[in-house]
């Protein structure tokens, strides 16, 4: 069942184009990846399915339902985890933590336990008394990733929320949003970090300039790229004829060697390493470590995006 | 609603700036108010012996009347007239155009007195200086009136001068004089400072009306956008917010009155529980008017703070905060442009505290309370057009 459906969204502001005829679907139980520079239409994408800005076209659809501005059935089953830490700095963590679960639970005993539960899954039972400017930044994302996450939301936004945070942090976070998918919520992440996205999500959709540019899983997105992968090999003494031998490969594209190394460029496929090794051992070349570098997610996206520089 | 209520108000009294401008400042001026102004009034009202020259041309005897009354005003700590001896009418006329003297009693050679007081001056009010003038006038007019009583009876009835009774009432007054009080209290003017004082604080604890709205605009806060997408309605999460503010205000206004009230001393005509209805309504206008400044569209959440603070200030100049020629500038505006008055909530609140102090009758007071309540009803009116709508088209 798809529980996000946007269907040919289109969004000004002013002059700019923002979001050109935006499709997009979400299964229920997928960690879904959001990549894209800046500016490209991530945020604004986000904002207009939670109903935050207006649109000009097109159709949202949330759990099979019209998503409007006052759909609070439906905001009652979502969790957002905005990008900007977004919560009151003279309330302590657990006021914080229990006024956002308040905001969708009125049960008190209920919400005692959601916020205690909230609290242990982020990791700040020592810190519940503290005001947020007293937190470190990783600490202040995890309250921020608390806010939303505390009252068990099926659909829960993650807007880049790894921003300025140590790897210690980074990795108890992405730890703890791979729980709640296993613990039966939907996952829409937004990144710039190339590696999270690959790490966590089960499906990625790169956009750029408001339109969707590739879609699907890491190995579809790889596929549709045409950077291949590296292979280097130390060699410092090459026989004459290896060099021609190796070019002659099917899948070798590119070879040259700098003296101590041969740097080859190849399609991608599953036994290029294996074959470039045997004619290597045919040929008595002695060589010593070996490097192979598959297509990373990062050039898939350099390659679609472009690798110009953006404002 | 109660979520919201209750993390907003807290949120609120923790907030430093808040508990600064909004509870600690009207505290401070208060008690800057009170060193400056209070004495300042009390002294007002002591009155220093008023020097009057006499010039004395009458025959040996005639003047023993007038010099036994006058002896009697001049003696003691109280002296009510300074005589300056003055031999001719031209040296009497130069004290006068010097200043030095407020009048001149020329005694005839019957010993009747004539006077002649100093020029007025232009100046507009009740000047201490017209007060002596007043206060010399009545003493000659009063001599006058008693010696011809006195003469009169003495030619048609000089038994009844032998009445003890008789002579006693030609110097009381009080059969034919009463007391009549035109105010409900005694007028102080210093009093004018605090009340506009409130009003000023009144204006600052909007900022906690600015302060509670910025954190539920989605196009003003992260926090805004936060929770404008979350489960709970907006009118609710508004509703709770305004009444956490409109709390908020009426405690930091309470506790600034009852400072102003029991510790400083200031009197606000005995209606105390009237005072705390007019705060309410006060509090309820700051909230609006804070409401109002916190929704404005395209300017930045730090200018919003600033511009509140210019236009409490602009207004408090209008309601007399900023000493004597301030409150002459508000007296002025009241008298020829009343609109100006009607549309300046810090005279408003002022004016609340005023009308409870001099009027006998509370009707001014309700007419006040009226006027800043079509006040705050406007304000929110603006502010709910402006906060209406729950998507943007950016943010």
């Amino acid at each position: 069942m798809a529980i996000v459906e946007v269907r040919n969204l289109v969004k000004r502001y002013g002059e700019v184009l923002a979001l050109d005829h935006f499709n997009l679907q979400i299964e229920e139980g997928e960690i879904f990846g959001l990549l894209g520079p800046n500016g490209s239409g991530k945020t604004t994408s986000i904002n207009c399915l939670l109903q935050l800005l207006t649109y000009d076209k097109g159709d949202i659809l949330l759990f099979g339902e019209p998503m409007r501005p006052n759909s609070y059935d439906i905001k009652r089953r979502i969790g957002v985890v905005p990008q900007d830490v977004a919560v009151f700095d003279e309330l302590s963590v657990r006021e914080n933590i229990d006024y956002f679960c308040g905001l969708y639970v009125s049960d008190g005993a209920r919400r005692r336990a959601l916020v205690d539960e909230a609290i242990e899954f982020v990791g700040l039972r020592d810190y519940t008394k503290f005001r947020p400017r007293k937190l470190s930044g990783g600490l202040k994302r995890r309250l921020n990733i608390a806010c939303g996450i505390v009252h068990k939301p099926d659909l829960i936004f993650f807007d880049e929320p790894t921003v300025a945070v140590d790897p210690q942090s980074r990795n108890a976070i992405l730890g703890g949003i791979q729980r709640l998918n296993a613990e039966g919520a939907t996952v829409v992440y937004t990144s710039h970090y190339m590696e999270e996205v690959e790490q966590i999500c089960s499906r990625i959709m790169i956009m750029d300039r408001g339109e969707s540019l590739a879609c699907g899983t890491k190995d579809d997105l790889v596929r549709m790229v045409s950077t291949g992968e590296k292979v280097e090999v130390e060699a410092p003494d090459l026989p004459g004829g290896t060099l021609e031998a190796l070019g002659a490969l099917p899948f070798v594209r590119r070879i040259s060697h700098d003296g101590t190394s041969i740097h080859l460029l190849c399609d991608n496929g599953p036994h290029n390493l294996a074959t470039i090794l045997g004619v290597l051992q045919e040929r008595a070349v002695v060589f010593g470590r070996v490097y192979s570098e598959p297509p990373t997610l990062n050039d898939v996206f350099l390659e679609i995006t472009g690798k110009e520089l953006r404002d | 609603m109660w979520n919201t209520f209750k993390y907003t108000t807290l949120s609120i009294v923790r907030e430093r700036s808040i508990v600064v401008w909004v509870l600690l400042f009207p505290l401070i001026l208060a008690t800057l108010f009170n060193a400056m102004f209070k004495g300042i009034d009390e002294n007002a009202h002591d009155l220093d012996p008023i020097p009057v020259a006499i010039v004395n041309k009458s025959e040996a005897g005639a003047d023993k009347a007038f010099q036994t009354m006058m002896d009697m005003l001049s003696e003691g700590d109280e002296a009510l007239l300074a005589s300056v001896e003055a031999k001719t009418s031209e040296e009497a006329q130069a004290l006068l155009r010097d200043n030095k003297t407020i009048g001149t009693i020329t005694l005839d050679e019957n010993g009747w007195p004539s006077l002649e007081l100093s020029a007025v001056s232009g100046e507009t009010g009740v000047s201490m200086e017209q007060v002596k003038r007043t206060v010399l006038a009545d003493v000659v007019d009063d001599f006058c009136r008693t010696r011809t009583a006195v003469e009169d009876i003495m030619e048609n009835d000089p038994q009844a001068i032998r009445d003890p009774e008789i002579v006693r009432s030609f110097v009381r007054l009080d059969d034919y004089t009463s007391e009549l009080r035109i105010t409900h209290s005694q007028t102080r003017e210093y009093v004018r400072y605090f009340y506009a004082l409130l009003g000023f604080a009144a204006l600052m604890a909007a900022n906690v009306g600015l302060t509670a709205v910025g954190a539920i605009q989605p196009n003003i806060s992260p926090l805004g956008a936060r929770r404008a997408i979350s489960g709970t309605g907006r009118a609710r999460t508004l509703a709770g917010s305004i009444a956490a503010s409109w709390l908020v205000s009426f405690l930091a206004l309470v506790v600034a009155f009852v400072y102003i009230r029991f510790v400083l001393g200031v009197e606000f005509g005995g209606r105390e529980a009237a005072c705390i209805l007019g705060i309410a309504v006060s509090a309820l206008m700051a909230t609006a008017f804070g409401a109002l400044v916190g929704a404005l569209p395209h300017v930045p959440a730090s200018a919003k703070g600033g511009i509140l603070s210019g236009i409490t200030c602009l207004l408090s100049l209008f309601a007399g905060l900023y000493g004597t020629p301030a409150l002459r500038l508000a007296d002025q505006v009241a008298r020829n442009a009343p609109w100006a008055t009607a549309v300046n909530p810090v005279k408003q609140v002022s004016n609340l505290f005023y009308s409870l102090y001099v009027y006998t009758d509370l009707e001014p007071f309700f007419q006040t309370l009226g006027v800043l309540a079509l006040t705050t009803a406007v304000f929110a009116l603006v502010a709910a057009l402006m906060m209406r709508r729950q998507s943007y088209a950016s943010l």
